[in-house]
């Protein structure tokens, strides 16, 4: 197995708002290896955003880290200034953001945007950054990049533009890659060209990825490893084959049960987790899925589960079976 | 891009023979009579002979035939003569309009190097004790009519402390700083600032503060956009994520109304002019209006509307340069 590159212990990000404070990120465990992909889902406001906001150093105010280590190859970045995560950003850890029509600036154009990375992070100007911007552009599948590169993000279709996202943020051989729901925002047929983009990128780089995301056909196509988030927490971590094929935690079990099947299709309804996910300032007590779980316990209703290891490989936070 | 311009350059035309023709009717709906106003000190006059003089000078047409001839006199580049002063309105106007220029674009200036600055840190200290400060400044701005504004400029700086005169305007500023340059000592360019302070800074205020509340919020709306988070994620040094991304974007609410303002400043500046005595063509058109003087108010309106449509223009073609996203056909 591959090194840890990536070690989260019990962080925390809290968000101060009127209502009160948001455990946005409540105790996060979550280790990353060299060249992994890992999935990290669970439905909207779950905080996988400001989990993968909180390794790049850029949650934004009223947003802060109040605890825990985020061990970067051995380096906690939590502790880093803001000048030293400056120079990671971009260079050895990067992020891919959900919607590209909004992540490219609409006033510069794309050769402007691309060169700059290699300008202040490598030092290198005009010609060269240019050059190194037009094999970014054919590595991701854009066609003609010389009559493309200066054109304005405008110009490009959505799918497009998310290959020149992808493109920025691979262009350093980042050796870590956020993905924050990168096919969300696109057509179903487009989403299939850009995960062939990621797939193509993870043969030919080394980079861990982690792949935030809600839809789990995503995942399969992508990750060998899957961390499901509940409220803040991770409350199961396996491999692929195991969360989909043996899921442990019930959360899982539903969201798992919730995608659409073709073959059943017109036989069976949709089945969906009852309720919805609990108000960010309002956790309940105990286990936090414990009023949406239909196995719901006694001890549930006390004491929080913490994440355990099952099987090899395999860690469930449930206090059930 | 060509053909935009020409559209462009029609509409204007049109908009200007708008202008004048309303501006002609308006001015003979005011009370008064020119030749009355004319002849004031010429207590031998009779009734006959001021209608003489009415027949001469054509103010007896018809509206729109007086109209009509004077649409073909601007056409032949003759804007009329002055019934008051008796000479050709191109020359009265030409010699005054060189301070209402100096006077509007020194007011833009100001205006601008008040707003940028404070905007950008009233949105980068967001609800701070100078984001709070900057809100009474611009709600305080943007309430003080101008001439109430200059009046109060005049009493506290020129009559209580004297640090700047109360009205007139030295040498031009072109001229001081021809003087400057050639070396003939900074004397007369310092002068003409000094008599620039005042009424600009009255003429220029309300849109300072106007601008102040626009940038900070277009500042505000844009740091909170993805291509920023994005740009810092890309690990760029604060000052380029600043300077490069974001204020660009924020600039161009601020330069699409750019133009209308500087048009308010054109309007404004026949208050202030009045106000600083300053010899612009504001102030030339509102004794025009005092003397009933139509062909005289009539070449002012026509020249300020050319102004208008003309900055209005430019604006427009500025606009594609900052926002590419602009299109034209």
């Amino acid at each position: 197995m591959n090194e840890v590159i990536l070690d989260i212990q019990n962080l925390e990000t809290n968000f101060v708002t009127k209502k009160g404070i948001v455990r946005a990120v409540d105790g996060v465990d979550l280790q990353v290896r060299r060249g992994e992909t890992l999935g990290l889902v669970g439905e909207s406001g779950c905080g996988k955003t400001v989990l993968g906001l909180s390794i790049m150093g850029l949650v934004d105010s009223p947003g802060r880290i109040t605890g825990g280590k985020i061990l970067f190859k051995g380096e906690d970045l939590v502790s880093k200034s803001s000048e030293e995560m400056r120079q990671l950003r971009g260079d050895r850890i990067s992020m891919i953001f959900q919607d590209p029509t909004v992540t490219l600036n609409p006033v510069l154009r794309v050769s402007q945007q691309l060169e700059e990375v290699f300008r202040y992070h490598r030092g290198m100007k005009g010609k060269e950054a240019r050059q190194k911007s037009l094999e970014l552009l054919s590595l991701v599948g854009i066609p003609q990049p010389e009559e493309r590169i200066d054109r304005y993000p405008f110009e490009f279709s959505g799918g497009m533009q998310q290959r020149v996202v992808i493109a920025i943020a691979v262009a350093l051989n980042p050796e870590l890659l956020l993905a924050d729901e990168p096919t969300t925002a696109l057509d179903v047929t487009v989403q299939a060209q850009i995960i062939k983009v990621l797939k193509d990128l993870k043969q030919q780089k080394d980079s861990a990825i982690i792949l935030i995301t809600h839809d789990m056909g995503v995942v399969a196509e992508l990750c060998e490893t899957v961390a499901v988030t509940y409220a803040g927490n991770i409350i199961e971590q396996g491999d692929l084959e195991t969360i989909l094929e043996r899921p442990s935690h019930p959360y899982t079990v539903g969201l798992i049960q919730s995608i659409p099947k073709m073959e059943e299709h017109g036989k069976a309804r949709l089945t969906a987790i009852p309720g919805t996910l609990a108000d960010p300032t309002e956790i309940p007590p105990g286990c936090k899925f414990h009023p949406r779980c239909s196995r719901a316990e006694e001890v549930c209703k006390k004491t929080r589960p913490v994440l355990r290891e099952v099987s090899p490989g395999h860690k469930v936070a449930c206090h059930l079976d | 891009m060509g053909g935009f311009v020409f559209r462009r350059v029609l509409y204007s035309l049109i908009v200007v023979l708008c202008v004048l023709f309303i501006v002609s009717l308006l001015v003979r709906i005011i009370p008064g009579d020119p030749v009355d106003v004319m002849m004031a000190g010429n207590p031998g006059m009779t009734e006959q002979d001021k209608e003489q003089i009415r027949q001469q000078l054509g103010l007896k047409d018809p509206v729109l035939v007086q109209f009509e001839k004077y649409i073909v006199g601007v056409v032949h580049g003759d804007l009329g003569s002055s019934l008051r002063f008796r000479t050709p309105n191109l020359g009265l106007i030409s010699t005054r309009l060189p301070a209402t220029l100096e006077l509007t674009l020194f007011s833009m200036l100001i205006a601008v190097i008040i707003a940028v600055p404070l905007g950008i840190i009233t949105a980068l200290k967001q609800d701070s004790a100078v984001d709070y400060g900057g809100s009474v400044f611009a709600l305080i701005g943007i309430s003080t009519p101008n001439f109430l504004l200059g009046i109060i400029l005049i009493l506290v700086f020129a009559v209580e402390f004297k640090v700047f005169p109360a009205s007139g305007q030295a040498d031009p500023l072109y001229v001081a700083i021809g003087k400057a340059v050639t070396g003939q000592g900074l004397g007369s360019l310092g002068d003409s600032l000094r008599h620039l302070v005042l009424p600009s800074v009255a003429l220029g205020m309300a849109v300072a503060a106007a601008n102040v509340r626009m940038i900070r919020s277009s500042m505000l709306d844009v740091i909170r956009t993805d291509y920023i988070r994005f740009a810092k994620a890309k690990g760029l040094p604060g000052r380029v994520v600043f300077a490069k991304h974001a204020f660009r974007n924020a600039l161009i609410p601020t330069v699409t109304v750019l133009g209308l303002q500087l048009g308010q400043l054109l309007g404004g500046t026949f208050v202030i002019e009045t106000v600083f005595a300053w010899p612009g063509i504001g102030r030339l058109a509102v004794q025009a209006i005092f003397w009933r003087d139509y062909p005289l108010i009539q070449a002012v309106v026509l020249v300020t509307a050319i102004m208008f449509v003309t900055i209005n223009l430019l604006v427009d073609i500025i606009y594609h340069w900052i926002d590419p996203r602009i299109r034209y056909d």
